[in-house]
This record gives C-alpha cells, sequence and structure tokens, in this order.
C-alpha cells in the first residue's frame, strides 16, 4: 500500500510542474537551428513545446494561435544542459559521520543559494545534487532543476542517487575506509536479515493463532502457506532467507530504506574514486552486492588508468571540472598530460562532463568544458552528449531529458551560436516548458560582460 | 710467501681476532704487515698496480720510504735488507673525497651568509670517527667543507684521515666554498634568491675591501668551490667565474652531462657526487652521458659525517651507467688530486708522493671489490678495512 | 679487465690541458634542442588551412617556409623542392608564435626577500633552462615570453626576454637586462611584520606593512637617487643601487610598474610622471574603470591574467577572504579587454603568474575574444604589440621574410575555446609534440 503511494509521489515529482512556473500551456520557438542531439539537425526549424513537453519539432511547423512564441531566427537550440552531478546548492557537502546512507540532501539544499541562479545562467537545466565525497556512504542526493522556492517545486527525482566513496577520505588509510564500507554493507545485510527472520517468524504465530479462525477471509493471501506448512518449513531450513525478498518497505525503519533500495537495485548509485586504485575496490564491491549495473563512477583526474576495467565493467563516468591529468614522469622528470575526455571517448567509455562553480572561468560552464575537451581532440558530438544525454542517462533520465525529442521534457536553451564557438552565449532558458532565463534581462551579467549602462564601474 | 694478516678473515669473532692479531703482532714480529707499519723502508709486491694516472702496471713492485714512495714499476730491483709484502691483488693510491663535512658539528657559522673568512680548519676535531669510516672504504684525504647552509660559509682543508696528528692537515685553506644551490640560501636571511646570491657575489667580489680569502680567489689563487644543483645555477655559476675570474670547481650538479655542456667551454671541472642505488633513470643516464670524456672530474660525497662515503660504490654505480672505468678511477685519485692543486703529494703512485696506498682484492670499480689494507704516509692505518 | 686500465693519461695537471683541442672527442651529451636546426640546412615547409602573418594578411590555403631558423616565404601554394614538407591538414591554422608580454613564472625562482629595493638584481642570473616552465608555456603557444620578477619586493630588479626553448649556450637569452620591474598595491608588504613587543629577530621586521609603505619606499627610493646622482657629480662616493635608479631617470627609462586596483594603477602614473620615467603597467586589472586616465599618461598597459568571475559583480570570491593576490585579481572585469580596446588603448596580453599553466596566454586570448575583443586585435595584443614593447620586433611578432622562425600550428581557428595549439615552432625547430 504505502509503496503504491511511493511510486505514485514520485511518478507525481517526475512529471513536469507546469503550474509551478506559471508556464503558458503552449510555446513555440521559431526560426533556429535546432540540435536535437539523439537525432537530426534542423536548420531553420521551430520547436513546439505544450504542458511542458515537446510536442513537435520540425520545418515549416505551424505555430499556434495561442502559443508563445520565442524568435530564435540565427540562434541555436538545444537540449538544456545535465549536470551530473555536485555538491554545491548545499549547506555543507560531507557529514561528520562516515556512514551515512539514511541522510539527503532535501534538509540540505538551499534554493537560493547563487549557486543555482548561477547555474541557470549557464543553462544547467536539470542537476544532481549529491553529498559530497568525504564519506563513506554519504546518503542521497535528488535531481532538481535551478529554479522555484522550495526544494519540492525544484525536485526532477526524488531518488537521485546514493553518494558512495571507495576513495579513502581524509585522514583515514585506504585499507581502513574500504573496511569501513564493506562492513556497512556486512552489518547492513545482518540487520535485514535479522529482519526477514522476525517477519517470517512473525507471520507464522500470527497464521497459528488465527489461522482457524481467518481463515476463509485471508485464503488469497494464505493459500499457499496453508497447503504445507510442513514442506515450507523444510524449505525454511534448506535454503537461507533473501531478505531482498521477504521485506518490503514498510518493515523497514526510515534509517534503512535508503540502503535497501539500493541492494535491490532500485536506487543509483555513484561511486566515487579518486585514484586509479580505487576503481578495482569499486567494481569489486558494486558487483559483490549486486549494485553494479546501476552504477555511475564519479572519478578523479588519475582514474584514465584503470579505463580498461572501468570498459570490462560496462561502467559510465563523471568526469572531474577539471579533466587533465597531470603527472611528473618519476624516470624522466617530464611532466605528462593527459586529457580525461580523449582517453575515454578514443576506449567507447560512456561519460559526462562537469563543471563547478568554485573553479576557474572555463570550468564553471558545461559548454566551455565541451568547448575545452574539444580542444582536446574530442569530436564535437560526443562532447555534446557528454553534457546533455549521457548525464540523463546516468541519472536515469534518458527517457525523458538530455535530448530534443517529441514527448520529453520541454528543457532546452537557445544559444547565440553554435554551442562550442567562442563568443557564444546561452540567451533563453526553458525548463519544462515555462521560459526561465533570458539573457536581455539579467542583470548581473550584463554587469560583467560590459552591455550594462555603467560598464561595471 | 708472506700473507696478509687479516683481522676480519677468519671465523673467529671480532675480538678473538683482535686478540689473535695482537699476538701475531707481537709473536711474528715482521711477517705481518700490522707489524710491518712500524718500519720505514718496504717493498710492496702486488699482481697489479693502479697509478692513479690511468695506467695499469702487472706484477708491479711498490718502494716505499719514509712514508714517501721512492719507485713504482715491473721488475724493480729490491734493495737488501727491506721486508718484502706480497699483495695477490689490486694496490691504488688512496682516494680522494672533494667535500665532506667531517670532524664536528661546530662548522656552520650561521650569523650570515657570506663569511669567507671563516676556515674549516681551525673548528676541526681530528678525532671525529667519520674520519676513520671514511679511511676504512679506502679514503686518505678528504676536502673538508662547511656544511650547505650559506652562500660563502668559508674555505675548506684538505685533511688526511690517519696518521700523525701534526701533519694530517695537508692543506689548511685549499679552496673557498660558495653556494648557489637552494640549500645554501634561507628564507629569513639575505639573500633569499639565486639573483639576489648573484649580486651580493658581485658585490662582494667587486669590493677592494673583501676579505683576504676572497681577494686570494679573486687572483686565481684559491680554488673556488661553487656548489650548483640545477642547470641554472650551473649556468649562473660559469658565467660568475667568467666575471669574477674564479678558478672555479663546480660541485654536485644533478645532471652532469648538462653541467659538462656549460662547463666545458670555460674548462671548468666537475665535481660529481656519488651515484647512489636508485637513482632516477634521467640522473643515471646523464652519468652515462660523459663516457669517456677528458673533462677533469672528481667525486664528493657531500656527507655530513657518517659511516661511509660511499664514493668509490657511486663511481662504480657510474661506469655501470656508462661513465669509462679509467675516467672514473682517475677521478677518484690523480684527478681529485689535481683539483685541490696537491697533485705533487696525492692521488698518484710515483716517486716522491705520499705513500697513500689501499690495497683490494680485486677490481676497485668491481661493486664485490673489498678493500683488504689501506696505508697512509707508508703506515698501515686501517683496523679491519670495510667492505666499500 | 686489463683494457680498462690501459687508457693513459700522461697529463696529470689538467689546468694546462687544452679542453678545447679535445672537445670533439667527447661523446653524446645533453643535446642542443635547435643545434639540429642550425646545422642541418635542408628547409622546412609548413602547409596548412589557413597562414595568418599578423600583418593583416590571410593566406588560405597557406605555407611557410623555414630555412636556417629564418623565415624564407609566406604565402598560398608555395613549392620548394628539396624541402621537408610538414601537412597540418585543412582546419589547422599558423600564426606567428605568441609573446608572453608578463610571466611571472614564481616557480622559476623565489624571490628575493633580503630587502624590498633590488634594483640591480637580474632575473637573468636565476633562470633555468631545466624548468618545466618553458614547455608550459609552449604549450599556450608562447615562443618569446618577459620574463618578470615577482612582484614581493617594492623594486625587484631587471625582467628577461627569452625565447621559450632554452640552449645549453645563452643564444635563447634575448635581453638579460630588460626593464626594471616595481611593484605598487598591498603585496609587496606582504609578510613584513611590526615589531610590537620582543627582539627584532627575523629580516621581515621592516617596512612597507601597507600601501603607503610601499609607494613611500619607491618615492624614497628615486628621491634618494635624485639627491645621489648630484652629490656624485660633485664627486661623491659610488652607490651602486642609487646608480642604477638615478642612470634610469637620466635616460628617461622604461619602469614596469605591477598595478592592480585603480588607486595603484594611479599611483604607479603618480610616480612615472614625478621622476620622469615613461611607463609600462603590468595586469591593471582595474584599467576598465578608468581607460582615459592610462591613455592620458601614454603608459604601455599589459593586461591580464583573467581567472575568475569578478567579485561583487556576480557572488563567488568576497572581499577579505583569500590572499592580497586573489583579492586583488577578483576585482577583474571580464570585459575589460573589449572595453579598452573601444576606449583606443592599445594593449598587450599577459597572464603573469599563470603563463606557463592551461591559462596562459592562449587562454587568455580565448577569454578576451569571448568577451568581445575582436579576433586581429586579440592577436596583435600576443604578437605585434608585445614585440614592439619589448625592442624584439625585428624579429618575431609577424611572419615576415627574414624574421626568426617562430610559429604556432593551431588546431582550428586561434583563440577559439575548442582549438589548441598544435605544433610550435622556435627559431626553425619543432617542439615536441603537443599532443595530449
Amino acid at each position: 500500500m504505502s509503496k503504491k503511494l511511493l511510486t505514485f509521489s514520485l511518478l507525481s515529482l517526475v512529471a513536469p510542474q507546469a503550474g509551478a512556473f506559471q508556464a503558458p500551456e503552449k510555446l513555440a520557438i521559431t526560426g533556429a537551428k535546432v540540435i536535437t542531439v539523439s537525432g537530426e539537425t534542423y536548420e531553420k526549424a521551430n520547436v513546439l513545446l505544450e504542458n511542458g513537453r515537446i510536442q513537435a519539432i520540425g520545418k515549416d511547423l505551424e505555430v499556434p494561435w495561442d502559443a508563445k512564441v520565442i524568435d530564435a531566427s540565427g540562434k541555436v537550440v538545444m537540449p538544456g544542459l545535465v549536470l551530473a552531478q555536485t555538491n554545491e546548492g548545499l549547506d555543507r557537502p560531507n557529514e561528520n559521520v562516515p556512514v551515512t546512507p539514511f541522510i539527503s540532501v532535501l534538509d540540505a539544499l538551499n534554493p537560493v543559494d547563487a549557486f543555482f541562479e548561477d547555474s541557470l545562467r549557464e543553462g544547467h537545466a536539470t542537476i544532481l545534487v549529491i553529498p559530497g565525497n568525504e564519506t563513506v556512504i554519504g546518503g542521497t542526493g535528488r535531481v532538481v532543476k535551478p529554479f522555484g522556492l522550495t526544494v519540492e517545486s525544484m525536485t526532477v527525482r526524488v531518488d537521485g542517487g546514493m553518494k558512495i566513496s571507495a576513495s579513502p577520505r581524509r585522514g583515514v588509510s585506504a585499507m581502513a575506509h574500504v573496511a569501513e564500507l564493506r562492513k556497512a554493507f556486512v552489518e547492513f545485510r545482518d540487520e535485514l536479515e535479522v529482519a526477514a527472520e522476525k517477519k517470517l517468524a512473525g507471520a507464522k504465530s500470527e497464521k497459528k493463532a488465527e489461522a482457524p479462525k481467518a481463515a476463509g477471509e485471508k485464503a488469497d493471501d494464505k493459500k499457499a502457506d496453508e497447503k504445507k506448512p510442513a514442506d515450507k518449513k523444510a524449505e525454511e531450513k534448506a535454503a537461507p532467507v533473501d531478505p531482498l525478498k521477504v521485506l518490503e518497505w514498510k518493515d523497514l525503519s526510515a534509517r534503512q530504506r535508503a540502503l535497501f533500495e539500493v541492494l535491490n537495485g532500485r536506487m543509483p548509485v555513484f561511486l566515487w574514486c579518486e585514484r586509479a586504485m580505487d576503481v578495482a575496490h569499486a567494481i569489486e564491491i558494486a558487483k559483490s552486492q549486486g549494485f553494479l549495473s546501476r552504477t555511475t563512477l564519479v572519478i578523479g583526474t588519475e582514474c584514465w588508468k584503470a579505463a580498461d576495467e572501468i570498459k570490462a565493467a560496462g561502467l559510465s563516468v563523471i568526469l572531474p571540472s577539471d579533466f587533465v591529468h597531470r603527472e611528473v614522469d618519476p624516470l624522466t622528470g617530464k611532466e605528462r598530460e593527459t586529457s580525461l575526455p580523449k582517453v575515454f571517448a578514443s576506449k567507447g567509455i560512456p561519460f559526462a562532463l562537469n563543471a563547478t562553480s568554485r573553479g576557474a572561468l572555463l570550468e564553471r560552464s558545461l559548454l566551455l568544458r565541451g568547448a575545452s575537451a574539444v580542444a582536446a581532440g574530442v569530436e564535437p558530438a560526443t562532447a555534446l552528449r557528454a553534457i546533455t544525454l549521457e548525464p540523463a542517462r546516468m541519472l536515469g533520465l534518458g527517457d525523458s531529458h538530455g535530448s530534443l525529442e517529441v514527448g520529453k521534457a520541454g528543457t532546452l536553451l537557445v544559444l547565440s551560436g553554435d554551442p562550442f564557438r567562442t563568443g557564444t552565449w546561452v540567451e533563453e532558458v526553458v525548463i519544462d516548458g515555462a521560459h526561465l532565463y533570458s539573457r536581455a534581462k539579467d542583470d548581473r551579467l550584463q554587469r560583467l560582460t560590459g552591455d550594462s549602462k555603467d560598464g561595471g564601474r | 710467501m708472506m700473507r696478509l694478516v687479516d683481522s676480519r678473515g677468519s671465523s673467529c669473532s671480532r675480538s678473538t681476532a683482535r686478540r689473535v692479531s695482537l699476538w701475531l703482532g707481537s709473536a711474528l714480529a715482521c711477517s705481518s704487515v700490522l707489524a710491518s707499519a712500524q718500519e720505514a723502508t718496504f717493498a710492496v709486491q702486488a699482481k697489479k698496480v693502479l697509478t692513479g694516472t690511468g695506467e695499469a702496471i702487472d706484477s708491479a713492485v711498490v718502494l716505499v720510504e719514509n712514508g714517501k714512495i721512492r719507485a713504482v714499476g715491473a721488475g724493480l730491483a729490491i734493495p737488501a735488507g727491506w721486508t718484502v709484502h706480497q699483495h695477490d691483488g689490486v694496490v691504488m693510491p688512496g682516494m680522494i673525497d672533494l667535500g665532506a663535512t667531517l670532524g664536528g658539528s661546530e662548522l656552520l657559522e650561521n650569523h650570515e651568509s657570506l663569511t669567507p673568512d671563516l676556515r674549516v680548519a681551525e673548528g676541526l676535531d681530528l678525532w671525529d670517527p667519520s674520519f676513520a669510516a671514511w679511511l676504512g672504504a679506502g679514503v686518505t684525504s678528504v676536502y673538508v667543507i662547511p656544511p650547505t647552509g650559506s652562500v660563502i660559509p668559508g674555505s675548506g682543508a684538505v685533511v688526511k684521515t690517519a696518521g700523525a696528528a701534526a701533519q694530517r692537515i695537508v692543506a689548511a685553506e685549499a679552496g673557498l666554498e660558495i653556494g648557489l644551490n637552494a640549500g645554501a640560501r634561507r628564507r629569513d636571511r639575505a639573500p633569499t634568491s639565486v639573483q639576489g646570491t648573484a649580486l651580493a657575489l658581485r658585490d662582494l667580489f667587486g669590493s677592494p675591501e673583501a676579505q683576504a680569502s676572497v681577494q686570494r680567489a679573486k687572483r686565481g689563487e684559491l680554488a673556488v668551490f661553487a656548489h650548483a644543483d640545477g642547470v641554472g645555477e650551473v649556468r649562473l655559476a660559469a658565467q660568475l667565474a667568467k666575471e669574477l675570474g674564479w678558478k672555479a670547481r663546480l660541485v654536485g650538479p644533478a645532471l652532469p652531462d648538462q653541467a659538462l655542456a656549460i662547463a666545458r667551454g670555460a674548462a671548468i671541472p666537475l665535481v660529481l657526487r656519488p651515484l647512489d642505488y636508485g637513482a632516477e633513470e634521467r640522473t643515471r643516464r646523464s652519468y652515462g652521458a660523459l663516457g669517456a670524456t677528458p673533462h677533469p672530474l672528481g667525486f664528493a660525497s657531500l656527507a655530513q659525517g657518517g659511516a661511509e662515503p660511499g664514493l668509490r660504490r657511486g663511481a662504480a654505480l657510474a661506469v655501470r651507467a656508462g661513465l669509462d672505468p679509467a675516467i672514473a678511477l682517475r677521478a677518484l685519485t690523480g684527478g681529485a688530486a689535481a683539483m685541490l692543486g696537491l697533485e705533487a703529494r696525492l692521488g698518484t703512485i710515483a716517486p716522491g708522493r705520499d705513500a697513500d696506498l689501499v690495497w683490494l682484492d680485486g677490481d676497485p670499480l668491481d661493486l664485490g671489490t673489498r678493500i683488504v689494507a689501506v696505508f697512509v704516509d707508508g703506515k698501515r692505518a686501517d683496523r679491519g678495512a670495510e667492505g666499500h | 679487465m686489463l683494457a680498462l686500465f690501459t687508457l693513459c693519461f700522461a697529463a696529470l695537471s689538467f689546468e694546462a690541458l687544452s679542453l678545447e683541442a679535445q672537445g670533439a672527442a667527447v661523446p653524446k651529451l645533453a643535446e642542443d634542442p635547435r643545434s639540429a636546426a642550425s646545422t642541418d640546412t635542408r628547409p622546412i615547409l609548413i602547409q596548412a588551412g589557413a597562414v595568418i602573418d599578423a600583418k593583416g594578411q590571410r593566406f588560405a590555403p597557406g605555407s611557410v617556409l623555414v630555412k636556417d631558423g629564418k623565415i624564407l616565404a609566406v604565402g598560398s601554394g608555395l613549392v620548394a623542392e628539396n624541402a621537408e614538407l610538414r601537412e597540418f591538414g585543412a582546419r589547422a591554422v599558423v600564426t606567428p608564435g605568441l609573446i608572453e608580454a608578463n610571466a611571472e613564472l614564481e616557480p622559476l625562482e623565489r624571490a628575493e626577500e633580503g630587502v624590498e629595493i633590488t634594483p640591480r638584481l637580474r632575473l637573468a642570473d636565476g633562470l633555468d633552462p631545466e624548468s618545466r616552465a618553458w614547455a608550459g608555456l609552449r604549450r599556450n603557444g608562447v615562443t618569446s615570453a618577459f620574463l618578470s620578477p615577482s612582484g614581493r619586493s617594492v623594486i625587484s630588479g631587471r625582467g628577461a626576454v627569452v625565447k621559450t626553448m632554452p640552449t645549453a649556450d645563452d643564444r635563447w637569452i634575448l635581453d638579460a637586462a630588460g626593464a626594471l620591474k616595481a611593484t605598487t598595491g598591498q603585496e609587496p608588504s606582504g609578510g613584513n611584520i611590526v615589531p610590537r613587543f620582543g627582539r627584532p629577530n627575523s629580516i621581515f621586521y621592516r617596512r612597507p606593512t601597507t600601501r603607503m609603505g610601499v609607494t613611500w619606499e619607491f618615492r624614497k627610493a628615486f628621491s634618494d637617487a635624485q639627491l645621489y646622482a648630484a652629490a656624485r657629480q660633485a664627486g661623491g662616493p659610488l652607490d651602486p643601487d642609487a646608480q642604477v635608479l638615478a642612470d634610469l631617470m637620466a635616460s628617461k627609462g622604461e619602469i614596469r610598474m605591477r598595478a592592480r586596483l585603480l588607486q595603484d594603477i594611479r599611483t604607479a602614473i603618480r610616480l612615472a610622471e614625478e621622476f620622469g620615467l615613461r611607463l609600462v603597467i603590468e595586469e591593471g586589472i582595474e584599467s576598465f574603470r578608468s581607460p582615459e586616465e592610462i591613455l592620458a599618461a601614454k603608459a604601455k598597459l599589459i593586461y591580464g591574467p583573467t581567472l575568475f568571475q569578478p567579485a561583487g559583480i556576480v557572488f563567488g570570491f568576497g572581499f577579505g577572504g583569500g590572499s592580497v593576490r586573489q583579492q586583488e585579481t577578483d576585482r577583474n572585469y571580464l570585459a575589460t579587454p573589449a572595453r579598452l580596446h573601444a576606449a583606443g588603448v592599445e594593449f598587450a596580453l599577459g597572464s603573469a603568474e599563470y603563463a606557463a599553466s592551461d591559462r596562459g596566454l592562449a587562454h587568455q586570448a580565448a577569454i578576451a575574444v569571448h568577451f568581445g575583443l575582436p579576433r586581429e586585435v586579440a592577436l596583435r595584443a600576443c604578437t605585434v604589440v608585445p614585440a614592439t614593447w619589448l625592442g624584439i620586433d625585428k624579429r618575431v611578432g609577424t611572419l615576415e621574410v627574414g624574421k626568426d622562425a617562430d610559429l604556432v600550428v593551431w588546431s582550428g581557428e586561434p583563440f577559439e575555446l575548442a582549438t589548441r595549439p598544435v605544433a610550435v615552432m622556435v627559431d626553425g625547430a619543432f617542439a615536441d609534440a603537443q599532443e595530449d
């Protein structure tokens, strides 16, 4: 019952909340070069949005008489950028207690943090806000859009993912850290087993007491058990209980639920690996605990050395915002630079670029990160996917976000020119059909770029 | 045929060995080397004598008289009545360490960075145990320098590692030490940078009131040992040497081949650190690239006290990296003596030179070769020689 | 084993040894990266999608012919028999090697912190040919650079102009005694301590500890030098430090002042006027606030670097936090180059302490273009303008016949954020591959 409720609430949250932004029912973006990312690129095409979703894309589409129109002639339309993971916009990114799977960014997310205003300006329309890397199991994140005054109105997806660190946090040895991580899972499984046995035992005694009277009423539920009680007992002794099958949401405490969702494969996992040596631990743990298929690696620059292992495990990666690995060759004394996007692109490993407002100028924007990746030798199409469709898939939003397709969320950008061209700006941002940002009205940016009357003086 | 009595040769314990050798010393008066240490004249017949000039003489005889070498050669006539010691191995000149801080902890005056008038010879403890360690490793003369830590910490002295106290200091002011490397600078005392060091040195050497040692260095009478690590510092050392008239020696470059490329034009001899186990590949290659260069080379342990100089081992490793063995050997002996201006006394086995000899059981640049005996001024000085 | 010892050296006293005569016998040594180019007389023909000569011409497709470290020809469809052909593809663009007008490379050497006024210091004495900074500069397409002394002293000495490919000899140093560098603002006072109690047991117990103190130190040094010059003429004793400053004033020489905030820029202009010096302003972070004053003072401006979104306009780095450097540089304004250009100020671009990093000149120029500076102006600000100001325009700055063969091959249009230098040539020799 309560599980059904949750599913329902999830659905309602994933669905666009047109009402929250007073979005017009219909919006038309006209005359633009439309980069769909997943399919073809149209010249001088129109995009029609209705009720927050894309209704049509194409040349010579008729603009409904009652639609709001954004004239994008000579401009470029592309999907809203997806920031694959960040710990900005939070009260503070890391908990002091190392194992806290039960906490959620829900309680720390600050909707008026300047980070969200800046994200909107950069066209980062879908963002996973998740706890930082300085824990063992850090808690759950949320996928949000950078607009709204309450966490609820910002939320795109509640179960954004669990942050788990395979790299030692500060002041802890790698051995101790990984041991702690394993222990957390072992203890949790023990906990579940006890709970499952208790549940089964409870059900039995209940049954014994109630069976004679209630047999008729509960026939549907208990038919199987009632038929062969002796066989059932034998089964219990022979095969160990699988708590993941026995237990339901309602049987668990609030502390247990998030990690339970990880183990049963419903919660995505974002696994932090700072160094190449951590990758093997991360894969091993994800495999042994059964969540490998829902895992995305969040990696540090050195992890390019483990690219083959990552590929063999079939994982995707989220690159650090500064994606150049630098090291001095201990033998020759020469400095060696390795550009991660190029390595992962050449090996065919799906990757997402990442940005941070704490970094240097070029690290703040996914568009500029994409340009840098192209400079490093990545094909422009690959770089484009790495800031849209790939991260959307990692967030479990591949069917609704990351590309311009009919039926997908009406989340898109109008750019002044080609995405990776120097001098290209984000002109308009539309999220779920709501026109939320316009460069012409961005006073702060105008002060920055000299369009303001006082020239920033 | 007489054989060397080695106090470590037997399988008995050290103390027993000492007792045995003492006993041997008194009982077999003239048949052991220990006893012969008291002789004024003796002859050594060795399988091979390396003279320190690059020359090797097979089945040679060395005649020692009053602490000096009288003659060396194959088939020399041994004067009647002289004791003859047979050595079934190699004899080479005592090695020379071109820079080590031995003889006490009070060798760095810290109050300022330029103290050219300080002399190591005046703060030296000749009975510092490190001297014995160096001696055991076959080093008979050490150019003792103040520890790194000042731009000019003072002047160094050439000291024998054994012998009569009155004769151990061979040269009291053998060279002026100048540090252009990072270790010579400190953040809390001017100069703090390379360019500041350059300026301070130009000012000092340009001043007519500069100290006597500076004046001597300026006239080229006192050698300048310029410590330079990186290529930039080497470059500066060569430039200052030219500008300020130094008779310079370049000490401790991290990449000797790069330093050689700069020093060759300026005819500045190089003093190398011994190559150590586990050296970086680029360092190894750099040593190896010296090959058979005719450029004057020497080795300096640049150690501050300690148990061993690692000099012979360092040269052996450099040879493995590609340095010519004859060049390495000369750098340990005759070449080093020439760099100190003491080639008339040290570094070679030739008539008139000090009888500083090392006996080994094989090729000195073989890592497995052991030292069997060390003589300083014609007297056996080691108390059971060390392996390296 | 025997052979080892048969090599005989007769001469022991090497002081007398003629080293030059035996030089030929020396085996392979550290290789001079340019020796190949200088001895190999075979010309190199570089072909690309376009060649921009920085004199206003664009050849598409373009080629450059190089021989003996000099440019033989620039044009479209050049043919040279016997030349080594280097083709870079239709997307590649060739420009002159960039000139970094302000490289303040900390790792090269720490500042001299013994005293605040050190006019005789020369950065050239501390140059390290082995430094990784050179490769970092080359990765930015930089082939010549002015190396500016650290800004931690009030008057910190002379900079140097170098090519970014060091040679074993000093050929790569174009000017060992470059312009005299001084610094205004807060940074020279950083680390100095006011003695309040106890014994002053550190060299840092000294003036200045404020901006005013910094200005005072500068003014005192030059005023003293004026007095000294008069006394010296009357037969007074020599003071080498004061002599440098007196000579500079007498020749109306150039002073490079690092000035970031507007108040510091004004201080620099005032001081230069006071002592009759020609002014070069380094960094000029707040120059956008008053381009007119820079024009009026006829000062040369080397603007940059642009690093972060500025404080006060968009959130992020507030005042009062971070280092002095950050507090000052964060007051920049991203459209400054475009605005200076609009106001008619000619400027060069510089990246100061970021010159050897991936935020160096190529990046700085791309940002300037991104924020509105016309491309051709950006190119001039990285080539012709600094070459002229550094007095090396006869050799570098444009692709012209007879000039040094210093050039950059870009993967696409230069100063795009999505392109990078793929090959850099200094004096006719390509540096190591720039892949990855």
